[in-house]
């Protein structure tokens, strides 16, 4: 379970209309509305997961973080296991894989959450806070674990995104003879043995 | 055996260098670890007397560094850039974590005004890269006076910014546009071994092409889809593309040991650098990581201008403490996992007892340090930051909060059994400002730390790399 403790507020006399925070906001929480000319920050703070992008990303103070409790649990009352590890098994993923570990979010969580309709990143963040931190280090694994259970990788908001997204396994074991020091065969070796063993622990 | 600690050998806490005020950190408050009572000094080369010396009597004084830097850049073919070439001049954040950071800025001034000077080429830029704030660079650009170094031609970059497309034998990969955007890219890094649990001292030279220089897909490939291994290929593929090579003009390195800044290669040959660089790192910093996998009990005060991994203590950061439980460098160790996260998790120190955070920025995850060791949270100020941190939205409901700096300390003691092994991580090169009984440990053990390295470790480490012992003038075979 994690827990937002922020949302965001807009400062309307201080935004310029610059359309960073709505760019950056992985959640779609803020939108710029009006005309382009004179269009101001409007947060949802029920999309909020409170990530703060949109703070960094503002040159005018026009964005103030709120107090607010929020929490995000996994309904875990009807999860199909077989489903969530075949899921991750496909993503070359443990289950107990640590996908995003600014939020602690493992790859059996957002299985189940896909499971249970999180088909963009946008819902998965909502559904656990994924993405809630660094928006970086999970990127690759939400996208394949969205590709694995989906069949393609969603997103509406407008972060910026590419389709790069090779794992371990991806890697040609014809490389191992002209980069011997990297071990990629013995590290696939591992990969595979431990996916073939690894089960859900949620 | 019975080791004889002379106590003369500890000296008055040293300076450390100051914290740039930025606002992913609290607001910077005056007392530092080295004002805790009792608090001496070590030196490093005390420790180990061969560690390489430093050329920096004093860390303000550029003239030192761009000599070296000069010297380094003489033997380096610069024909290829011509007067209406753009250049890129690339640097990467943990280099203003070396030492205060003014070596590095130096370093990279002296860069463009000698590519200007022998070239005609006016058009160099500096690209400023920071991993995850927005601000970041900015503030690296202001508090070095970066601007005025580049004739105000800087660039702020960060992995969520616009990307550029890598073909490589691991397929595509993405760089940052803003850095590639040049004819000619000038590759600057340096030998700090920072990371060694992933880095692993393989190929080292390449590791901000995938890093530092990359787009948020490739780093999160390299560190969270790779093995411990393979992810260090990530960067070797983006180094070796066609793309990268048609663009690199040079590489710089900026020399380190623990006791600072030793000097500056450079080389059009980024894979003769490399090894040069690899056995630069091996050689300066084997027997202080031995030393620090020998700790057993410490109590270490994280102060300083950087994440909590990446502050130094003596010329090691934190991490290397932190996850100190096996040799990472020895690459016959066999891994038993492709999973990086568990094996570096499953390798943390057990001779931490508790740990004091008086000044640290946020935004990198460290929960598990409250969750695996008693933390305690200097004031209020601090803490109020960490409050807001995203990427450890739990902390503080596994750390305390002290008043202030010294009760936090009696606080740690007391969850550490009474320990007075303290031990500040303050961004500190030469010398470790540590509690004397912290010192004595260390100097019992550093004897056979020592010859464990010499005799045994380092000619080990460079074969493992491919790296002749005798021919890189190191020992023998």
């Amino acid at each position: 379970m994690s827990t937002i403790q922020f949302g965001i507020e807009v400062v309307d006399e201080n935004c310029t209309g610059c359309y960073r925070c709505e760019r950056v906001c992985p959640t779609e929480a803020i939108v710029m509305v009006g005309p382009k000319t004179e269009a101001l920050a409007v947060v949802d703070n029920d999309k909020c997961i409170a990530c703060f992008r949109c703070i960094d990303s503002c040159d005018d103070d026009a964005l103030l973080a709120i107090n607010r409790e929020v929490a995000l649990e996994l309904d875990t009352s009807e999860l199909d296991e077989e489903a969530i590890k075949d899921m991750c098994r496909a993503a070359d993923m443990m289950p107990t894989h640590l996908v995003c570990p600014c939020n602690n979010t493992t790859a059996q969580e957002l299985a189940a959450a896909i499971l249970q309709g999180a088909d963009t990143f946008e819902k998965l963040s909502l559904s656990n806070g994924v993405q809630s931190g660094c928006l970086m280090y999970c990127s690759v694994g939400v996208r394949r674990l969205l590709i694995a259970g989906t069949g393609e990788a969603r997103t509406t908001s407008k972060v910026r995104r590419y389709d790069s997204d090779q794992s371990l396994l991806d890697i040609n074991p014809e490389l191992d003879a002209l980069y011997p020091i990297y071990g990629v065969r013995v590290e696939q070796e591992w990969r595979k043995k431990e996916l073939a063993e690894a089960d859900v622990d949620l | 055996m019975t080791t004889i600690v002379d106590s003369t050998i500890f000296n008055p806490p040293v300076e450390p260098p100051a914290i740039m005020p930025s606002v992913y950190g609290p607001p910077v408050r005056p007392l530092r670890g080295k004002d805790i009572p009792g608090m001496a000094s070590l030196r490093v080369r005390d420790l180990f007397p061969d560690i390489p010396p430093t050329i920096l009597q004093d860390r303000q004084d550029g003239a030192p560094m761009r000599r070296a830097t000069l010297d380094a850049l003489a033997h380096v073919d610069m024909d290829m850039i011509k007067p209406n070439h753009r250049v890129h001049v690339i640097c990467s954040e943990h280099g203003f974590g070396i030492d205060g950071g003014f070596p590095y800025a130096n370093m990279l001034g002296a860069i463009r005004d000698e590519i200007v000077s022998r070239t005609g080429c006016q058009n160099v830029k500096l690209v400023v890269i920071a991993w995850h704030g927005r601000k970041e660079p900015d503030e690296f650009i202001e508090y070095y006076g970066l601007n005025d170094m580049y004739n105000g031609k800087t660039v702020s970059a960060n992995p969520l910014d616009t990307g550029i497309k890598i073909d490589t034998v691991l397929g595509p990969l993405y760089g940052i546009r803003a850095i590639y955007n040049a004819d000619w890219i000038i590759h600057t890094h340096y030998d700090d071994p920072r990371e060694v649990y992933a880095h692993r001292a393989i190929d080292r030279i390449t590791k901000p092409f995938g890093m530092s220089y990359a787009r948020m897909e490739t780093r999160s490939i390299f560190h969270m889809q790779m093995g411990p291994r393979t992810g260090n290929l990530i960067g070797r593929a983006v180094a070796d593309s066609e793309f990268v090579r048609s663009k690199l003009a040079f590489s710089v390195v900026m020399q380190s040991s623990p006791d600072g800044l030793t000097g500056v290669d450079a080389d059009n040959d980024i894979d003769k650098v490399g090894a040069r660089t690899t056995t630069h790192m091996l050689r300066s910093y084997g027997k202080m990581l031995a030393l620090l996998r020998t700790v057993e009990d410490c109590i270490p005060i994280i102060d300083g201008a950087r994440w909590p991994y990446y502050i130094h203590a003596g010329g090691m950061i934190f991490g290397q403490l932190f996850f100190n439980g096996r040799d990472w460098w020895d690459l016959d160790l066999p891994d038993d996992t492709a999973d990086i996260e568990h094996l570096v998790g499953g390798n943390v120190s057990l001779g931490i007892k508790a740990l004091v955070l008086n000044h640290t920025l946020i935004g990198l995850t460290v929960l598990a340090l409250p969750m695996v060791y008693p933390t305690v949270i200097a004031d209020r100020a601090m803490a109020d930051v960490m409050a807001r941190d995203f990427a450890n939205a739990d902390f503080l409901e596994y750390a305390e909060v002290a008043d202030n700096l010294f009760e936090a300390v009696e606080m740690a003691r007391e969850r550490a059994d009474g320990s007075n092994n303290l031990m500040c991580f303050d961004g500190s090169y030469g010398a470790i400002n540590l509690t004397p009984s912290m010192g004595e440990q260390l100097l019992s053990n550093a004897p056979e730390c020592s010859r464990l390295v010499d005799e045994e470790l380092l000619p080990k480490y460079l074969k493992q790399r491919g790296l002749d012992p005798i021919a890189m003038g190191v020992g023998s075979a």
